[in-house]
């Protein structure tokens, strides 16, 4: 069973539709996993649990995507995302969430 | 909430642009039908989303003698995407219509109470505040936009009608304030 961590900053709005977005694909991909939820609440915490933007979600410890060059320190703030088609977004793109259980699976 | 409210009047400000100049909110507003001033900012994953249709209402409503400026406020120390460095080669890149403007000392995005980016604040040409609040609908897909609400708002005001919609609820990264 994976281990799935969630670190969200309350503060930025696109967490909650985030974190649906990971259920749906667990519900998806019918994959037995329970999700870890972690709310960064300081900038001390955002450099202890490596956090370069909300919403950040960890497969067995690894980012499910590269940063962009919008994250460049640990920080309290909005996670940018590139979507396939190159646009920027603060929701981590379904694919790429997909891809990173099925990586997680395979190791 | 943003201190500044729909029927207030236009907090002057005079800020550098990365275009080498300095503006000044009221001298725009001497050749301009309305002016858009829109809290933004290079880093935030919300305004880079919506940056390119922000540039498309500068553009398309130019000829109508609609002014918009666009206003990073952000802490550059915490966020150095931020910084003025970044924010003028951010708008070569992407050829922004609208002079993008450094508010340093966030002395501007407090006294108009701005939290948000990006984060529009739309006056007509007495220097009421008409509209406040997100750029339209839907951040993600902007061919599912329903509600165009700075482009209605300023319609609306260029045909000297009221916004429909005056107040939106602003969607994006808070403004980065120094501690």
């Amino acid at each position: 069973m994976p281990k799935v961590e969630f670190l969200y900053w309350a503060d930025c709005p696109s967490h909650e539709r985030a974190l649906a977005l990971l259920h749906e694909v667990i519900a998806e991909e019918q994959i037995q996993a329970s999700i870890e939820i972690i709310e960064v609440k300081t900038e001390a915490e955002a450099e202890q649990y490596q956090f370069y933007g909300s919403p950040t979600i960890r497969i067995d410890g690894g980012d499910i995507a590269p940063l962009t060059e919008y994250s460049t320190m640990p920080s309290l703030t909005c996670r940018a995302y590139r979507r396939a088609d190159g646009r920027i977004s603060p929701l981590p793109p379904h694919e790429l969430i997909v891809a990173a259980f099925r990586r997680a699976s395979t190791l | 909430m943003a201190k500044l409210r729909t029927g207030d009047t236009a907090l002057d400000f005079t800020l550098p642009a990365t275009d080498g100049k300095t503006y000044n909110l009221h001298d725009a507003f001497k050749n301009a039908r309305a002016v858009a001033v829109v809290f933004t900012c290079n880093h935030c994953p919300y305004a880079i989303a919506w940056e390119d249709r922000i540039n498309a209402i500068a553009r398309d409503y130019a000829i109508q003698g609609v002014r918009l400026f666009a206003i990073n406020a952000n802490n550059a120390s915490t966020h150095p995407a931020d910084s003025f460095e970044n924010m003028a080669k951010r708008a070569s890149e992407k050829h922004f219509a609208f002079p993008y403007l450094h508010d340093e000392s966030q002395s501007v995005a407090r006294s108009y109470g701005a939290e948000r980016t990006p984060e529009f604040f739309i006056f007509d040409a007495a220097k009421t505040l008409r509209y406040h609040g997100a750029p339209d609908d839907n951040y993600e897909d902007e061919h599912a936009v329903k509600h165009h609400y700075a482009r209605e708002a300023l319609d609306a005001i260029l045909a000297e009608r009221e916004p429909a919609l005056p107040e939106t609820k602003p969607v994006g990264c808070s403004i980065k304030w120094k501690s």
